[in-house]
Order: structure tokens, then C-alpha cells, then sequence
């Protein structure tokens, strides 16, 4: 479904991304984990087409991401739930979710996505005029992946969804997360919770100082002994 | 001295309305590209020029001259920002010189005015002649049109950012660019739009004041700088504000006017300006407030 190919990418001088290729398959949930600064967001910011990669490939059932505007990204049928949230604070959470079916193909659908948002994060119905800016980090979160939910991507990506919430809460966004691949969204989840990731996923890449380090099925993954002491803390 | 004291109020709220339509524009400028406007008094020149013209030359009639004005003057920014703004913005690390730009746009449109359409002041006739009068209180119409027409546009206008599609990806490139492209909004295509509106804004503000002040290559400057700081005062970006911080300031000057003398109205509006500044920088709302 999604084939990222070598990518080289640079911040001005500065390489941030040393030749990443990894690849996402229909309905699967593949993580990518690494401490801050491995490159995690700045893979997912590409893959948005927020920056451009300087060398390499990026396909989505056919189509070069890498030479698309942000903009249309979305519809080809790719969400991104960006870290630190980036809600419109100044929005309520209805309006939020209704620029998330801003896309001309999910715009008349918009209200029947909102109520598929509302059943999945009962919490965020009764705050639906509440302001942004003014939820609690949990509640937050889940409007920043509801929002995304609103366009009915294939792709969904998610980047730190658990960053600076309390473990019931993480647990919570965890299972509504493995809910939404059941429902047959492909995920690619950045997680600094490897933990939860790895449990989660079928598959993980291990980024480390910009280049993908190790990878394969979830479980492989944890039970590799450098990433028992670096990630796991075991 | 009290209907005196009222009437100069009413007149204080309507030239407060003009800055309104003027800061507005300015502040949705600034909210979604984070640019200052300086050609903006310039844009408000040429709607005042284009108004003068679709009255004198094709002797259309005010209520359909000044629409064809505020559309001519939409295209006119939708141009301005094709032309000379987007290039500069596409540009990594440029990201001052849009700025500059229309500082030098307004010297270019002003000379060009002064040029095309002569130095001599052009008066238009007031849309709706007479004086209405009513316990005592006597207001030209055409004052009372203006206030009417601008508090109607800016009510409108609040509806369009609030309800529209189009107003409410405006507001969200304003609070989140990036966050607004993840969601599929062209955020280089709201800034054309932002800027055709603003153009639009001013024209009406210049359409409407137009029989009351005159016609002239120069009538932005001043304005141009009340507007600055009308938007200052109400916090920049903040249409809200804006429009709060416009009446305010009209108000004020006004008053000032009958209690004082006319000569002390900047002195006034700048010492509201800089009190503001002192004791809430931010001006009333801050920026992103919309």
C-alpha cells in the first residue's frame, strides 16, 4: 500500500534521514519507534508532504507522494494525526472535526462521519461545543484522531498519539486504536511507548539517528536484545 | 452641548466603522499570512477611484456602483497576490520580503493614480441627500447610511468566517498552517482570498466616505496608519478586535473634537495606542483570536 523508497531528507544543512525505506501493507498496523530525534516525525512530515525528501521514492498504490502538495495528500486517502496534536484551539470541537472532512471527497458525508467519531469517543459529544484549546490533553487527543478519522482514510497516521497522557488514558487511546484497525484502516503509528506499540502492531521499524536500524513483526522486534534495553528498559 | 455630545458620538461611530472595514481587512491579512499590508491604503485609494468612476463615467447608481467596485477590486487583490506576493512567499527564507513589497506596491499604485487620475481632489455627490432629525438630533443621512451599510457588511462578514466553508479554512491556516494543510486546505489559495476580501473591505470603507472626504491619490496614508493601530489596539489578526478597537477609536477622536479641539484627535487616538500597548501588549484579544 505504501512503499517509502531511500528517502535522503535535510533540514537546510542538516540530514535528518539517511536513506529510510520501509513499506505499510493493506489492513496491517506497522509502528515506527525511536528515542526523540531519531527521525520519527520528521518520516511522517514527508510522507504528508509537509517537506520534501531530497532523494528517494514515496508510493501509495501507485501514486508519487513526493511529487504531491500537502493539500491533496488527504485525498488520496491519507490521514495524519500530527504530534503534539495541532488542534484549532480557537475552533470548537465540531469545528475541528468538520475542517477534518474538509476534503471536496469527504465533505457531504461530513455529519455521518461525525456521528461514527461520536460513537467511537462518546466524550468528545458532549464537549462538541467546547473550544479546543480548552480540553484536557486525553480528550484533546482524541478530537486530533477524530479529526483525522472525518476524511475515512485508508491510511491513518498517527504521530504520538499516547505523548503526555496518563496511563489510563494511554490505555484507552491504545484500545481505540485497535479498534480502528479492526474496522480495516491500515495505521502507522509512532509511538515512543514501545511497549504498547510493539503489542500492538503487526510490524516495526527501529529508527535510529535517521536510519531505520531493525525491523520486522512486532513481536521479533521485542524480543531483540538491544531493543529489550534501549526501548523496553528491561 | 448634549445633543451635540450624541451627535458627535453617531459620527464618531461612523468614521469608528470605516477604520473597522479597514483594520478588518488588514487583520485578515495578517491572521492567515502573518504579513503586514502597507499597499493597504492604496487598495482602499483605488476602490475609492474605481467607486468615483462606475459613478461618473457610467453613471451607474451608488448601491449598484459601489458592488462593481468591491468585485473589480477582489479581482484586483486576487491579482496582487498572484503577482507580487506568492512568488516572494515560495521563497525559503524570504519570508520578510512580502512585506517590503507592498511598501513598495503602495508607492507604485500611488504615483500610478497620481498619474492616471491627476492630483485634483474628486468629490462625489452624498448617495442620500438631507438630514434626518429626531429629538434634536440632527445626522446627515448619508452618515447614517454608512454606519448602516458598514455594521451590515461586518455582521456578514463575521457569518462568512464563523459558517462558510472558505471562512472557516481562513480561520484554521490562521490559527495552524500546518495542521490546516493536513486536513486538505490550499493554504496558498486562502491567502488569495484574503487578500481579494481585504481589497474589498477597504473599497467599501473608501465607496462609503467617499462624498464626506474626497477622492485623491494620497487619501490612504492617514487612514493607513489609524488602521495600523486600530488593529494594534484590538490585537492583530483579531477581526473582533478590530472592529471593537475601530469604534473605539472613531468614538473617541470625535469626542475629543467637540470637548477639546480637533487639532488634539491624533494626540488622543495615538495615547489610547500607546496605553494599550502598556498595559495589555497584546492589545484587547490578541493575536489568533478568530
Amino acid at each position: 500500500m505504501l512503499e517509502v523508497g531511500a528517502i535522503d531528507v535535510f533540514y537546510g544543512d542538516a540530514q535528518a534521514l539517511h536513506g529510510v525505506s520501509f513499506e505499510v501493507h493493506e489492513g496491517e498496523i506497522v509502528t515506527l519507534l525511536g528515542s526523540n530525534g531519531a527521525g520519527k516525525t520528521t518520516t511522517v512530515r514527508t510522507l504528508s508532504g509537509l517537506i520534501r525528501p531530497r532523494k528517494g521514492t514515496i508510493t501509495f498504490r501507485g501514486i508519487r507522494l513526493d511529487k504531491i502538495l500537502a493539500h491533496k495528500v488527504v485525498s488520496l486517502g491519507i490521514a495524519h494525526a500530527p504530534e503534539g496534536r495541532h488542534l484549532f484551539q480557537q475552533m470548537s470541537v465540531r469545528e475541528n472535526l468538520t475542517l477534518g472532512a474538509y476534503d471536496a471527497s469527504a465533505w457531504n458525508d461530513r455529519e455521518e462521519s461525525m456521528e461514527r467519531v461520536f460513537r467511537l469517543f462518546p466524550r468528545l459529544k458532549e464537549r462538541s461545543k467546547q473550544l479546543a484549546g480548552t480540553l484536557s490533553g486525553g480528550e484533546q487527543q482524541m478530537c486530533a484522531i477524530g479529526r483525522a478519522l472525518m476524511t475515512r482514510p485508508n491510511l491513518l497516521i498517527l504521530d504520538e498519539p499516547s505523548l503526555g497522557l496518563a496511563p489510563n488514558l494511554v490505555e484507552m487511546i491504545f484500545q481505540v486504536i485497535a479498534e480502528i484497525g479492526e474496522s480495516g484502516i491500515t495505521i502507522l503509528l509512532i509511538e515512543q511507548n514501545a511497549h504498547l506499540a510493539l503489542q500492538l502492531a503487526h510490524r516495526a521499524y527501529v529508527l535510529e539517528n535517521g536510519r531505520v536500524a531493525l525491523s520486522g513483526p512486532g513481536r521479533e522486534v521485542a524480543a531483540n536484545e538491544h531493543v529489550r534495553q534501549a526501548y523496553l528498559g528491561l | 452641548m448634549t445633543s451635540q455630545l450624541i451627535e458627535q458620538g453617531l459620527n464618531g461611530l461612523m468614521l469608528g466603522s470605516i477604520y473597522a472595514l479597514m483594520a478588518s481587512g488588514l487583520s485578515l491579512i495578517f491572521g492567515s499570512m502573518k504579513m503586514l499590508n502597507f499597499a493597504h491604503g492604496e487598495l482602499y485609494m483605488l476602490g475609492g477611484f474605481a467607486t468615483y468612476f462606475a459613478v461618473t463615467f457610467l453613471g451607474l447608481p451608488w448601491w449598484l456602483a459601489i458592488p462593481l467596485a468591491m468585485g473589480l477590486m477582489l479581482l484586483a487583490g486576487f491579482a496582487i497576490e498572484r503577482v507580487v506576493i506568492e512568488p516572494l512567499l515560495r521563497r525559503p527564507g524570504w519570508d520578510d520580503t512580502p512585506i517590503i513589497a507592498t511598501l513598495g506596491l503602495g508607492v507604485f499604485l500611488q504615483n500610478a493614480a497620481l498619474l492616471l487620475f491627476g492630483a485634483q481632489f474628486k468629490n462625489l455627490p452624498y448617495f442620500i441627500e438631507g438630514t434626518g432629525s429626531f429629538v434634536g438630533i440632527r445626522m446627515a443621512y448619508q452618515r447614517i447610511l454608512i454606519l448602516v451599510v458598514s455594521v451590515a457588511v461586518m455582521a456578514l462578514f463575521a457569518q462568512f468566517l464563523r459558517r462558510s466553508k472558505l471562512g472557516m479554512a481562513l480561520r484554521a491556516v490562521a490559527q495552524d498552517r500546518d495542521a490546516a494543510r493536513l486536513q486538505g486546505i490550499d493554504a496558498q489559495g486562502t491567502y488569495m482570498w484574503a487578500f481579494g476580501i481585504a481589497a474589498a473591505l477597504a473599497t467599501l470603507a473608501a465607496a462609503m466616505i467617499a462624498p464626506i472626504f474626497s477622492v485623491n491619490p494620497w487619501m490612504g496614508l492617514t487612514l493607513l496608519v489609524k488602521a495600523f493601530a486600530v488593529c494594534v489596539v484590538g490585537g492583530l489578526g483579531s477581526i473582533g478586535g478590530a472592529i471593537l478597537a475601530g469604534i473605539l477609536l472613531g468614538t473617541a477622536e470625535s469626542l475629543t473634537v467637540v470637548l477639546l479641539s480637533s487639532q488634539w484627535k491624533d494626540v488622543v487616538s495615538f495615547t489610547i495606542l500607546i496605553i494599550v500597548l502598556w498595559v495589555r501588549p497584546s492589545g484587547f484579544f490578541g493575536t489568533k483570536e478568530w
